[in-house]
């Protein structure tokens, strides 16, 4: 492990000021990639901020005017809220299925989407439902969807100083139904081989696909143009026309791309069930 | 730089400082000689290392010990009622004490334990699940363990101990 400074901030403001102040600060939420990092000597960071003391970064809100998530905010509170219930079925089914019970004491959504690996469960679901974040910096304040704040393999569009303070999820209209299946090696605790979620937005007449663990950056698949008579083959296509899926330890490619497939699939089935 | 700790342990308060890196698998097996919690893999994955901080189970190696400020921890060694803090370099020879939980005779009984170095991890998150839900069905208890790998029981003897203390303090009219 290599050393650093630390520091507790109790505003957003000081953890703000903290993260532009020093070259290569980093912020630490949940800990669960951050020290895994550290360990392997992959980041060196002078200082870690801890974002836990801060009680703007620990909000959680859902209600009519969507989904607020605070960075600071542990995996299992926002299952335990509840807030996940009214319509955002494939964040929900993502955030349960993520890690183990025992990290999502600790992990937190923002971290999940902020270290970008490209099997984060969450970036899927966060991306058919047009989720965004709020970035704080020396700049000032700004929104981004997620699928533009990832630009690749653990790449996020942040400049120094600049701090993702939460995830902000539209709220879905009447009738949006989502769903989410992850692949994985074994039914325990394990990295998406391959993920895919689907929402279907009923009032603006919306079919969106999203695979996981197959692109270095989010993926976003439009099949608005099928939304009165969605064809599963076609959308598999689609898919398969997206996705860049490689080797490694937990797949091969070519199983990710059948797995994709039979996802797809299976998504719309289910969605055709429950509509 | 070390950074100043007030915690409990145990029900016990420790006070000291502590380097930022120190994990706090490390502060409880190298600081307060608490071995109970293993590394298995240091990366959160294995869940060996699993202590309770603020009654949430989570794997100590993803934690720095300057984060565990102002919490109150609990380790296999406070289970039992045994001694579970020997400070500094103090209580020299102090052995633990007490009478098993129901939840660690139960281990014994099913015969849940072989090695035994999944164990202190594999109660304390069990116990945890049974705090939060007083009667788990089995998809509840494989999803509340299976942050914790046993390379030996292959979990059927795990699920029923976990099981039968579930049914037994439901019978007896506990939480």
């Amino acid at each position: 492990m290599t050393t650093f400074r630390y520091e507790k901030p109790s505003t957003l403001t000081g953890v703000v000021s903290r993260l532009s102040e020093v070259e290569g600060a980093r912020p630490l939420a949940g800990g669960t990639d951050l020290l895994v990092q550290l360990r392997a000597r992959a980041l060196r960071p002078p200082l870690l901020v801890d974002l836990k003391g801060a009680p703007e970064l620990q909000r959680l809100e859902g209600g009519p005017d969507g989904l607020s998530v605070g960075a600071a905010v542990i995996l299992n509170r926002l299952l335990e809220a509840r807030v996940l219930d009214g319509g955002y079925r494939a964040l929900e089914q993502a955030v349960a299925d993520l890690a183990s019970y025992t990290v999502r004491n600790r992990a937190t959504l923002v971290g999940n989407v902020t270290n970008a690996s490209p099997c984060a469960d969450s970036v899927p679901p966060l991306c058919v439902m047009e989720g965004r974040v709020e970035v704080l910096g020396p700049g000032g304040r700004r929104e981004q969807l997620v699928q533009e704040l990832i630009s690749g393999n653990r790449e996020v569009q942040l400049a120094r100083g600049e701090l993702v303070t939460r995830i902000i999820v539209p709220r879905p209209t009447a009738g949006t139904w989502s769903g989410f299946l992850k692949r994985k090696r074994v039914r325990g605790h394990d990295l998406a081989l391959a993920s895919a979620a689907l929402l279907r937005d009923p009032e603006r007449k919306r079919l969106r696909l999203s695979v996981g663990s197959c692109t270095p950056a989010p993926n976003l698949i439009v099949l608005d143009d099928m939304f009165a008579k969605p064809d599963a083959e076609e959308a598999a296509r689609r898919a398969q026309a997206t996705i860049h899926p490689i080797d490694d330890v937990r797949s091969s490619a070519e199983y990710r791309r059948e797995m994709v497939s039979v996802m797809v699939r299976r998504l719309l089935a289910e969605m055709a069930a429950a509509v | 730089m070390e950074m100043p700790v007030k915690l409990t342990i145990n029900g016990r308060t420790w006070e000291g400082s502590v380097p930022p890196e120190l994990t706090l698998l490390r502060f409880l097996r190298e600081r307060l000689a608490l071995t109970g919690a293993k590394e298995g893999c240091g990366i959160g994955e294995c869940g060996a290392c699993t202590v309770l901080v603020d009654g949430r189970p989570v794997n100590s190696c993803l934690m720095l010990a300057v984060e565990a400020n102002g919490s109150s921890l609990r380790t296999i060694e406070g289970e039992a009622g045994a001694e579970g803090v020997q400070g500094v370099r103090e209580a020299e020879g102090a052995r633990s004490g007490g009478e098993l939980t129901d939840l660690q005779q139960a281990f014994i009984d099913n015969h849940a334990i072989q090695c035994g170095f999944c164990t202190p991890g594999m109660v304390l998150a069990a116990q945890a699940l049974l705090e939060r839900n007083p009667s788990p069905g089995d998809q509840e208890i494989l999803e509340a363990i299976a942050g914790n790998l046993c390379r030996c029981t292959g979990y059927a003897a795990i699920l029923r101990a976990v099981k039968q203390v579930a049914e037994k303090r439901n019978a007896r009219g506990e939480r």
